[in-house]
């Protein structure tokens, strides 16, 4: 059976095409204002990368922020319960998955099976989420593609000790007249987001530890969160799509 | 003359004794609420008007600071965070002596048939409390809110609600304000019921049964049996009330979650979470509501998430 | 002022040396006494350590802020100190000590103030000893204390939990009595406080298997007055003498040695003594770190960043008034009253219990005949008490036409500095206009 997931985030949807629990076609597009459009468009072009028509999909789940308006979904889920199930199917035996999303990062816990045990979302506060990043950036100069380019860059990150946006984005101006480099101060933003997104985590994560979303991608990202975390962090391959995954197979059943 | 308050701990039976209207506030501020202030506590210095009589409940700082200065005649309560000792009870009487000498100055008589006033309450607590366990979550919370509002109960007997696969949560918080009950169709939309209703507007804070020959005997003893010793919250030290009354939840309603609702503001209950977790009975989840649509989507995440990983 | 690396502040680059890395960034005073009042402080650590190693009973009060450690001096192998002390470690140690975070992990984030950091120093065992008995002041203390004190419990403690009601004034007809500090109070509630610390003694003697008699308890009240007295002598002259004889920071440091003689009496009384010397010798050849005309200021509450009030002084102000909430720990005891009534009525005088227009009144009494000019409230991050006493201030000095300015101070101020530094600046220049605009 063909299947396949649309995740619309609140930065980018994400759509993937499954067969046979393989990934055969996927596809990235911005959200922007109407996200049951792009949320169309991203699936057709997922199809097409397939080698598909839209019909040709059996079976489609929605997941994400978006999920209430994507178009012609047959189920719709969370993403919580979509990252885990992509997760389980791209990295089994992982006991814990983190993403960072753009307005809620999100700690899961996976039971042995690899179903959803417990979660834990940050609160109203934009700290230790995508959103901080994009802040962030901004004051940088700089988008998150180029902030990532700036992380990875960089040897000793600097200290940054407010995890306030407001706070942090005045820390980040006070740092650049000192002359610390945007790239020192890029991985210092990854460092005090993973800390954050640790301290989500509260208890001790016991087992493997599973990286996915769209920041798992910025370099070094992993790194901080397993020292922040105190274990090992895996990203998967293409790790944006691991919510979309979990949608197509959610909705295969 | 009418009296509001905003505590599950004064109870209105003591009130109507002194002649007066008992009325609890159960009413977020109208206005923005600027920064810190939860809206709750900011809501009770907006229904305070001229004419009314009021008793501010120090059981936070948000209500215990804000104290001076209302436009009515306002009664300051202690109410102990201490609860397990006998001079923790002491104050808590002393403190209820001390509120009739106010509501007596201030148009009230002596308190009359204090005991007729207990039981009479009681039973109205007893109707509302076999509702709770009956009816729809938001139809339950009405009841409390209309009983704490203005004493009245509803006149009919309510009609146990069929199973309806919905997995059974509590809800736990400080008081819901009323124009947020929509909270419970939210919860009911993502696949939950709320079948304990922990907020403090909602049957966490209702008085216990009262020992009937203790209010005979020794009226003021009754209350603070059933008001100060038995009402669980987040300000009480030690704060293990809360855990017990989850532990009934679990056992007699069966209930499989928690969800955590303080105000954005509220550091006592924003504090329960991780003694919740700690405790690992139930998985927990904090949803907080500033009331913008952005944030009902985020909740609704959260508790959808919820409804598929017990589901 | 003298910074970390001049040559006579050798004990400091120890402290820096030793993790305190703000240091590097403050001034200091460079009188020898001023410098072993940091010493004192900073060393206390070391102090409880030894004391418990040497089979000392090692007592951690939590909230009241000055009373039950005059009750556990009177135990002589006893010592208090006040965990909640570890509030502005994040600070002192620029946050590298890793105390928020631990208190993150625990849940208890960014949300509640600065004293969250105990949770990190017990949690880790750093920065204080684990104490044999923890005693928390709860009721009308802070709802961020309550709730750390709570979340102390849940990692096992059993604190011994005793209630400190809300101040208020007696009811018409009402029994009441004189506070020292001059206030009336209910008798009622001072027989309530007197109950719950009567239940601390015993508590507290069957612990250290030391019975607390009333003589004993005299003496240490006796002992700890010596002490009020002295930092209320050095506090005068600090706040009413015309040229600035004290830092702000170093007066800040005095308070707080009220609150528990940083558990060495002895030794305590000796710094005292150094540092009152050192003050009134300036002032009596008056001279101060400060011109005479400096603004003088009111200061409502401790900063979470030392370096804030050293801001003051460089944009030209002085402080002429405080309330670091440490009002009850300077409070003289009453040593004709019964001690354990005595200790009571002192724990009352604590501002932090009652409305913010109470205490708001008395810091404004106790300051206003010091010529205060303006007011800063200093708002701790995440406090609970934060959203209301900048207003409260704003009233009761509204008919002196006293301008007020509330600033957010951060546990490291620098990423605010351009803010703290421009209202502080813009504040000060308001009421020099005011001066030369006033009849
Ligand atoms: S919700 Fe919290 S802060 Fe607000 S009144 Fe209740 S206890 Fe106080
Ligand atoms: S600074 Fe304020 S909120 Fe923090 S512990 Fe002290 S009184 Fe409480």
């Amino acid at each position: 059976m063909i299947t396949a997931g649309v995740d619309g985030g609140s930065r980018a949807v994400k759509a993937v095409v499954v067969a046979d629990g393989r990934i055969i076609g996927r596809a990235v597009r911005d959200s922007g204002p109407q996200p049951a459009l792009v949320a169309e468009a991203c699936l057709a072009a997922a199809c097409a990368d397939a080698g598909l028509e839209r019909a040709a999909v059996s079976r489609l789940a929605a997941t994400g922020y978006a999920r209430a308006v994507i178009p012609g979904a047959d189920r719709r889920v969370t993403e919580i319960t979509c990252h885990a199930r992509g997760i389980a199917a791209l990295l089994p035996g992982t006991r814990a998955v983190v993403e960072v999303g753009g307005q809620d990062s999100k700690v899961i816990r996976l039971d042995p099976n690899g179903r959803v045990a417990d979660f834990a979302m940050n609160d109203r506060c934009a700290a230790g989420t995508g959103r901080f990043l994009e802040v962030v950036a901004a004051r940088l100069g700089t988008d998150l593609d180029g902030f990532a380019v700036l992380a990875g860059a960089a040897g000793e990150p600097a200290a940054i000790s407010s995890m306030c946006v407001v706070f942090a984005e005045s820390e980040i101006v006070g740092l650049m007249a000192q002359g610390h480099a945007r790239e020192a101060l890029a991985a210092g933003v990854v460092a005090a987001v993973a800390a954050r997104v640790a301290a989500l985590a509260g208890r001790e994560l016991t087992g493997p530890i599973a990286f996915t979303g769209g920041v798992a991608r910025i370099p070094g990202f992993a790194d901080a969160l397993a020292r922040a975390l105190g274990g090992a962090v895996v990203v998967p391959p293409q790790p944006q799509l691991t919510g979309a995954l979990g949608a197509a197979l959610i909705a295969a059943g | 003359m009418r009296v509001l308050f905003a505590s599950p701990f004064i109870p209105p039976e003591f009130i109507t004794a002194h002649g007066h209207r008992p009325s609890r506030v159960l009413s977020a501020a109208a206005t923005d609420c600027h920064q810190g202030r939860c809206a709750v506590a900011a809501g009770f210095d907006e229904a305070l008007v001229r004419g009314d009589l009021g008793i501010v409940v120090g059981s936070c700082d948000q209500m215990r600071r804000s104290a001076d200065g209302r436009v009515a005649p306002t009664f300051r309560f202690h109410l102990p965070a201490t609860w397990t000792t006998a001079n923790a009870a002491r104050q808590y009487g002393d403190e209820l002596q001390r509120l009739s000498v106010f509501l007596q100055r201030h148009g009230g008589h002596a308190p009359a048939d204090l005991a007729t006033h207990l039981l009479d309450h009681d039973t109205r607590r007893a109707r509302l409390r076999t509702g709770c366990s009956l009816l729809p979550a938001r139809a339950a919370a009405e009841a409390i809110a209309a009983y704490a509002v203005s004493g009245v109960v509803p006149a009919s007997d309510p009609v146990a609600q069929p199973p309806d696969g919905r997995v059974p949560i509590a809800l736990l918080g400080g008081p819901l304000p009323v124009a947020a009950f929509d909270l419970y169709d939210l919860i009911e939309g993502c696949g939950a019921r709320v079948v304990l209703d922990g907020c403090e507007s909602g049957e966490r804070g209702l008085a216990a049964p009262c020992d009937r020959r203790l209010a005979a005997d020794d009226p003021l003893a009754a209350l603070v049996d059933s008001y100060f010793l038995a009402i669980p919250d987040a300000f009480r030290r030690p704060d293990s009330l809360i855990f017990s009354w989850l532990e009934r939840g679990i056992a007699e309603r069966g209930v499989r979650a928690v969800v955590v609702r303080p105000d954005p503001w509220c550091d006592l209950w924003r504090a329960v979470v991780p003694r919740l977790h700690d405790w690992g009975r139930l998985p927990v989840v904090l949803v907080e509501s500033d009331g913008e649509s952005g944030s009902r989507a985020r909740l609704a995440t959260r508790i959808e998430a919820l409804t598929e990983m017990l589901g | 002022m003298i910074a970390l690396d001049h040559p006579t502040a050798g004990v400091l680059r120890r402290w820096h040396a030793a993790g305190n890395l703000r240091l590097a960034d403050l001034r200091f005073d460079p009188a020898p006494e001023c410098l072993a009042l940091w010493d004192f402080v900073l060393s206390e650590e070391d102090r409880l350590r030894a004391a418990q190693a040497a089979g000392g009973f090692i007592v951690g009060a939590m909230k009241d802020l000055g009373t039950i450690p005059v009750l556990v001096a009177a135990i002589p192998r006893a010592r208090a100190f006040y965990p909640d002390g570890a509030w502005w470690l994040p600070c002192l140690q620029r946050q590298s000590g890793g105390q928020l975070a631990a208190a993150d992990r625990l849940g208890i984030g960014e949300g509640f103030c600065p004293v969250r950091a105990l949770l990190g120093c017990y949690a880790a065992g750093s920065d204080f000893p684990s104490p044999d008995l923890d005693i928390c002041a709860v009721g009308a203390t802070c709802d961020d204390f309550s709730a750390v004190a709570q979340r102390l419990a849940g990692l096992g403690r059993d604190p011994l939990w005793w209630e400190l009601p809300a101040f208020r004034a007696p009811d018409p007809g009402e029994a009441a009595v004189t506070l020292p500090n001059g206030e009336a109070a209910p008798a009622v509630l001072v027989a309530a406080v007197a109950a719950e610390l009567q239940r601390v003694r015993v508590a507290l003697g069957r612990a250290t298997g030391t019975a607390l008699d009333d003589l004993a308890l005299r003496a240490s009240i006796r002992r700890a007055n010596q002490v009020r007295a002295r930092v209320r002598e050095i506090r005068e002259l600090a706040l009413g003498a015309p040229y600035s004889p004290l830092p702000a920071v170093e007066l800040l440091l005095t308070e707080i040695l009220a609150l528990h003689f940083c558990s060495d009496l002895d030794r305590c009384l000796e710094i005292l003594d150094g540092v009152q010397a050192v003050v009134a010798d300036r002032v009596a050849r008056g001279v101060g770190h400060q011109p005479a005309d400096a603004v003088r200021v009111l200061w409502l509450n401790p900063v979470a960043d030392l370096r804030v009030l050293q801001w003051l002084e460089e944009a030209g102000g002085r402080l002429a008034g405080t309330d670091f909430m440490t009002a009850q720990a300077m409070a003289p005891i009453s040593e004709d009253l019964p001690p354990i009534t005595a200790l009571a009525q002192v724990a009352l005088c604590d501002r932090m219990i009652g409305s913010d227009r109470r205490r708001a009144a008395l810091a404004v009494a106790e300051a206003r005949p010091r010529g205060i000019e303006t007011v800063v409230v200093a708002r701790v991050p995440g406090a609970s008490h934060g959203c209301s006493e900048g207003p409260a201030m704003a009233q009761a000095v509204a008919t002196m036409g006293w301008p007020v300015v509330s600033i957010e101070v951060p546990v490291v101020a620098d990423a605010a500095s351009g803010q703290i530094r421009g209202r502080l600046e813009a504040l000060l220049e308001t009421a020099l206009t005011r001066r030369t605009v006033r009849p």
